[in-house]
């Protein structure tokens, strides 16, 4: 194996930290501290633990946690309720329903009508919009993550071209975007793609995002390029990503490992998403 | 051996008679008439022409349309009442705001937009359900792009469609109408590297990065359709993006400047204005 590993908890761990610091001036600042609420519909045990997760880290950060757990029977009008309640509440700058909701339950009426300042998900229109435009937004956490990977290692987008695997609302387009916004030339690549190896060859940076377990392999990477690999699939009870890993890494200069990858950023990057919703509420920059 | 020419006038002239047809139904059988509410603010970018011809064009088709020019030193305030007033006017369907002078802040203005009447899909609600794939309102240019593609019968999906320019307004959304399609999208720009490598893949070219000329015949695909949304204005006649001499020679299809894409303007913000009706 000739590639690094960039490690998830510990690009994490740093960024978790320079929270903390943050947090001891906005608190002599404002007397306050951030508040995150956590909506949670039903008993779905993966979402129990994401929840579970998000509480925990929350709380040890310092944030004002509150996370509300109801019955898989909630009506839309509940749940609306709810998130209206948060919306005025002025100690909640950010608000998280855990996706996905029962099927009695429309996603898109709960996202629209979480505040548009409270969406640290940044799955609502007007957020994903601003990304669009390159204004004031929140990033979704899982892109935000890939990019802070990339960060954490300095690497330089500007001019490279970058290629994404996978066209999803949450990852797929979102991290184009942000790759775009660092300069890189962005190809998106999909199951309808035409020779996807060869696309996938012409990758400085190559970020996948699919859900198919190791369908990229070392012969689909340029020697030396960074490898992100967004997916987590369960095989035989054993985790796996979209990249075959073996393979690829002796190909890449960098590669993320599945487990201990992206998945371990996206919790510290809604934190730092309530963070920034804090700060915004003070007008603090 | 020269490529064909896709012809915007008249892919515009079609999608007009489409038009007509769909304001007379909506007349007969709801009794509605669609309204368009253009607002100016008179300076050196406001196109006061373009206005005009706008009015023709709903005439021509019987949409209802008022222009309203304000003079050069109407305030931020002042623009902004009127977007609300038009907001609440039933006769008003859509509202089409052109460029406004410095003084005034754009996004303020357009904020204050109602995004139910957002004829040329730019506000940024709009932006991001586009962007999840919530269709109704589509930015007009890159929708207008997409009808002249569909015009030369050429299939995308699974073909490589390149991008050369990345504004929010022309160049990402034109991507992501392409990659829904199922095209492999890819968007280079000023800051590439590679472009030219990227583009000579391109099976669908198009360029909308306000540079005049900056695409010659060697920096494209033999075959491939290519779309020039540039227009400049080079010692007394107007340009495109795209070397038109060179890209000629090799493209498959190719749209004249002018001739090509501009045309196609007024007739599809009438078209956003039929959707914003449904």
């Amino acid at each position: 194996m000739s590639a690094k590993l960039i490690k998830g908890p510990e690009v994490a761990a740093a960024i978790r930290e320079q929270i903390a610091e943050e947090l001891v001036t906005l608190k002599e600042k404002t007397g306050k501290v951030p508040g995150l609420a956590v909506i949670l519909v039903g008993e779905d045990p993966a979402s129990k633990a994401y929840v579970g997760n998000k509480e925990k880290t929350s709380k040890a950060l310092g944030f004002n946690s509150v996370v509300q757990r109801v019955p898989v029977e909630t009506t839309q009008e509940e749940l609306l309720k709810m998130i209206d309640a948060y919306n005025n509440d002025d100690d909640i700058q950010g608000i998280l329903v855990q996706l996905p909701l029962p099927d009695h339950i429309e996603e898109k009426a709960v996202i629209d009508a979480i505040s548009v300042e409270k969406d640290v998900d940044g799955f609502h229109p007007i957020n994903v919009g601003n990304l669009m435009i390159g204004d004031d937004c929140y990033i979704p956490c899982t892109p935000h993550g890939c990019m802070k990977m990339l960060e954490y290692i300095g690497f330089d987008l500007k001019g490279k071209n970058a290629v994404v695997v996978g066209r999803s609302n949450i990852v797929g387009k979102p991290v184009a975007l942000l790759l775009l916004q660092q300069h890189a030339s962005v190809t998106i690549c999909h199951s309808r793609t035409a020779d996807l190896g060869a696309v996938c060859r012409e990758a400085d940076v190559l970020v996948v995002a699919v859900g198919r377990p190791e369908m990229i392999t070392g012969d689909m990477i340029k020697p030396g390029a960074v490898v992100i690999d967004v997916g987590i699939n369960r095989v035989n009870d054993k985790l796996v990503g979209d990249v075959h890993f073996e393979s690829a890494a002796q190909k890449a200069s960098y590669i993320t490992p599945v487990p201990g990858g992206v998945g371990p950023m996206t919790i510290t990057m809604l934190m730092l998403n309530t963070m920034e919703a804090f700060k915004r509420k003070h007008n603090i920059k | 051996m020269a490529a064909q020419i896709i012809n915007g006038e008249a892919v515009a002239k079609e999608l007009q008679k489409t038009i007509k047809d769909d304001v007379a139904q909506l007349k007969s059988k709801k009794g509605l008439t669609p309204g368009l509410a253009i607002v100016v603010v008179n300076s050196p970018v406001a196109r006061k022409s373009i206005a005009e011809l706008k009015k023709r064009t709903c005439d021509s088709v019987g949409i209802y349309c008022e222009v309203h020019t304000l003079s050069a030193h109407t305030g931020e305030a002042e623009v902004i009442a009127l977007i609300e007033k038009l907001n609440n006017d039933p006769k008003i369907t859509g509202i089409n705001i052109h460029p406004m002078p410095n003084h005034i802040d754009f996004k303020k203005v357009l904020h204050a937009l109602n995004p139910a009447k957002d004829v040329e899909g730019i506000h940024p609600m709009n932006m991001g359900n586009f962007l999840i794939g919530d269709k109704k309102y589509i930015p007009f240019t890159p929708r207008g792009i997409m009808k002249l593609i569909e015009s030369t019968g050429v299939e995308i999906k699974g073909k490589r469609a390149v991008i050369v320019g990345r504004s929010h307004h022309v160049g990402l959304p034109v991507g992501f109408l392409l990659l829904e399609q199922h095209a492999t999208v890819s968007f280079v720009h000023s800051r590439s590297w590679y472009m030219g490598d990227i583009t000579r893949q391109a099976d669908i070219l198009i360029v909308a990065a306000g540079h005049p000329e900056m695409i010659t015949g060697s920096k494209i695909k033999p075959g491939a359709v290519v779309i020039d949304v540039g227009s400049s204005a080079v010692a007394g006649h107007l340009v495109g993006d795209v070397e038109f001499d060179s890209a000629n020679q090799v493209a498959g299809w190719i749209t004249p400047v002018p001739g090509g894409v501009g045309p196609m303007t007024v007739t599809m913000i009438l078209s956003n204005l039929m959707q914003c009706c449904m």
